[in-house]
């Protein structure tokens, strides 16, 4: 039995489906007849072919396989994971612990290019991890790019779309909003990977990248401009985001 | 998985024929009968002018232009949510009866082997005529003609899409939408009952599909929550007429549109009962929310609401939020995410196998 569950959501053109065996979910199927929608159902299959690799081996952990591939059709599988998500809703002190695991996941399996890149997710949120009994998966690569942005760039993202839904209409961080992320940005940078803006005006890093490369998400930021909540936060709240957690990086340096 | 009956795909060639042998070939892949009709949204001046510019400036850039408030009910890639249920190999033959602009008609022909599109209004098949030489198809013909006088497709279609259109069969004449939704129109109807017409339609679907073949039909429930929260029925924007005995939504629309309501919807037991009179000896049922032109969930009538959250956007097409839309919402996960009651269901998708 085949169940619609997320219909072209967030301007996508892709629809997603459950694919049950008996009462299990056996596999999840993502289909789209739009060359927008072909184009990232191929990132998501690229995508997973890379991770597999990066976190399994050959072998191991869930795949993703092409199904369906006529001139303007694809359809594509991917095998259930099992788990629990968290709630991304719930903001940054709460999904504390989760975003610890997932950046040690992201210093883990992504790697660090000689020219400072590294493989691109594009939505690197709460929303997209599944804890397993086997450990964190990542799901939904529809906007993969095998070296597509500075190393660190997604699990930065990560720490302020997290910091923007607990921040509801609050006009700045509390101290210890800042503090995860100051904690966690010190974290990333401990191989010294991150690049100077990226630690210095980590915010401001993240939305200038996103603003130059719109191309990642191919039409989806203009189809759906809350596509990515960071984009929502103004310039002079970036500002000031950026001067709380960089003076807590100080602190925590001294 | 459903096992499906392995069968023989019926051939293009076969339907090219009957076509050729049936009708006069117009300009294109269109193909008239001498029973047309006319329903549509535009009235007939802008259907014309929509598939003159069409054919001018290609379909997106001429309703982008002239007419923004369709562009979503014609391309949004949403309204294809449903096929996938369909689980189609790339080889069937399917026809699209009631096709209209095509928004189920394009994304089908990408995913089968040839679509025949029907519908009896000959400027809409003008129209999507242009659509499919944007999206370089060619693997679909256009037919105009009435549902209820097709000619001879005996056994020919492994599919058979009947979307938003099992409603509106029980219709006669000339219908321009905007001058007849909802307005004091006095009509006379003889003949059969609308059940019985639509009865019959169903019988001509089925007698046209292949052994195994599949009809994809998707309708408004008539026990639809919303109409019972005081939303209109969606044909003929009038208050209850879905769900009352048919007598009594006869008298009310009488008295408010001068003519009886005819836009007969079914419940989940109903559209099962009616199928299986048509022919069909397996019927699947789904439920889809938030509707089946836009369907953000759809979920088999067997399975579970469990993790239901609600699919009423706060806010329109436009973008606008409304009171209305809020409270909708919200009696939607009552009714659904709480307590559950599947026979409530917005929409109805029926998959019903010869
Ligand atoms: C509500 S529209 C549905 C359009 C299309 N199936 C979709 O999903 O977008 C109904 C269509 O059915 C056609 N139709 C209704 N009754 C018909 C009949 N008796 N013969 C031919 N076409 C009919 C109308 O012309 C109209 O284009």
């Amino acid at each position: 039995m085949i169940e619609l569950i997320r219909n072209c959501s967030h301007g996508s053109e892709i629809g997603t489906y459950l694919v049950r065996e008996g009462a299990l979910p056996g596999r999840v199927m993502k289909a789209a007849s739009t060359p927008e929608g072909i184009k990232n159902l191929r990132r998501e299959a690229a995508g997973w072919a890379w991770y597999r690799k990066a976190r399994d081996g050959q072998d191991g952990g869930p795949a993703c396989r092409i199904t369906k591939d006529k001139n303007n059709y694809l359809r594509l599988e991917i095998d259930f994971i099992d788990g629990m998500k968290a709630d991304y809703a719930a903001g940054l002190e709460k999904n504390a612990a989760v975003i610890k695991k997932m950046l040690e996941h992201y210093c883990d399996v992504f790697p660090y290019y000689a020219d400072r890149s590294s493989p691109f997710h594009g939505d690197f949120s709460v929303d997209n991890a599944i804890f397993g009994p086997d450990g964190i998966h990542i799901i939904d690569w529809e906007h993969f790019d095998p070296a597509g942005a500075p190393w660190g760039f997604d699990a930065l993202y990560l720490l302020f779309e997290t910091l923007y839904f607990g921040m509801r209409r609050r006009a700045k961080p509390s101290r210890k909003e800042a503090d995860i992320i100051s904690e966690n940005i010190n974290f990333l940078d401990a191989g010294g990977r991150l690049g100077r803006q990226a630690k210095e005006h980590p915010l401001k890093f993240v939305r200038s990248f996103i603003a130059g490369n719109p191309g990642l998400w191919s039409e989806q930021l203009t189809a759906f401009p809350g596509k990515l909540p960071v984009l929502a936060f103004t310039d002079e709240q970036t500002a000031l985001i950026d001067d709380i957690v960089s003076s807590g990086q100080g602190n925590r340096k001294i | 998985m459903d096992i499906k009956t392995e069968t023989v795909q019926k051939k293009p060639e076969d339907i090219r024929h009957e076509l050729q042998a049936g009708y006069k070939k117009a300009a294109g892949n269109i193909f008239i009968s001498d029973r047309q009709g006319y329903w549509s949204n535009l009235d007939k001046d802008e259907s014309r002018r929509l598939a003159d510019i069409s054919s001018e400036t290609g379909p997106r850039a001429a309703v982008r232009k002239h007419y923004p408030q369709f562009f979503n009910v014609i391309f949004s890639p949403k309204r294809q949510g449903g096929l996938e249920l369909l689980d189609l190999s790339g080889e069937e033959s399917c026809v699209d009866y009631g096709c209209m602009w095509g928004a189920m008609t394009i994304p089908l022909a990408k995913r089968c082997g040839y679509v025949l599109g029907v519908d009896q209004t000959l400027d809409s098949l003008r129209f999507l005529s242009t659509r499919l030489k944007e999206e370089k198809l060619d693997n679909v013909d256009l037919l105009c003609s009435n549902l209820k006088s097709l000619g001879n497709f005996r056994n020919k279609f492994d599919v058979a899409l009947v979307n938003g259109v099992l409603e509106w069969i029980p219709e006669s004449g000339d219908i321009e939408l905007k001058r007849y939704y909802g307005q004091y129109k006095p009509k006379e109807y003889s003949g059969p009952t609308p059940g019985e017409q639509q009865l019959a339609f169903l019988k001509t679907v089925h007698r046209n599909l292949n052994d195994g073949g599949r009809i994809y039909l998707a309708i408004e429930n008539r026990f639809d929550f919303k109409m019972f929260l005081g939303a209109k029925e969606p044909h003929s924007n009038l208050f209850f007429v879905s769900f009352l005995p048919r007598k009594a939504a006869d008298w009310i629309s009488k008295i408010k549109l001068g003519r009886p309501f005819t836009n007969w919807l079914y419940s989940f037991k109903g559209i099962k009962k009616v199928l299986e009179e048509s022919g069909f000896s397996r019927v699947e049922l789904y439920m889809c929310f938030p509707d089946y032109r836009y369907p953000e969930r759809i979920i088999p009538y067997g399975g579970s609401l469990k993790d239901f959250t609600p699919t009423i956007s706060p806010a329109n097409d436009m973008g606008r939020k409304s009171y209305k839309r809020f409270l909708a919402r919200i009696g939607e996960f009552a009714i659904f995410g709480i307590l559950r009651l599947k026979f409530f269901a917005p929409s109805i998708i029926a998959i019903g196998h010869k």
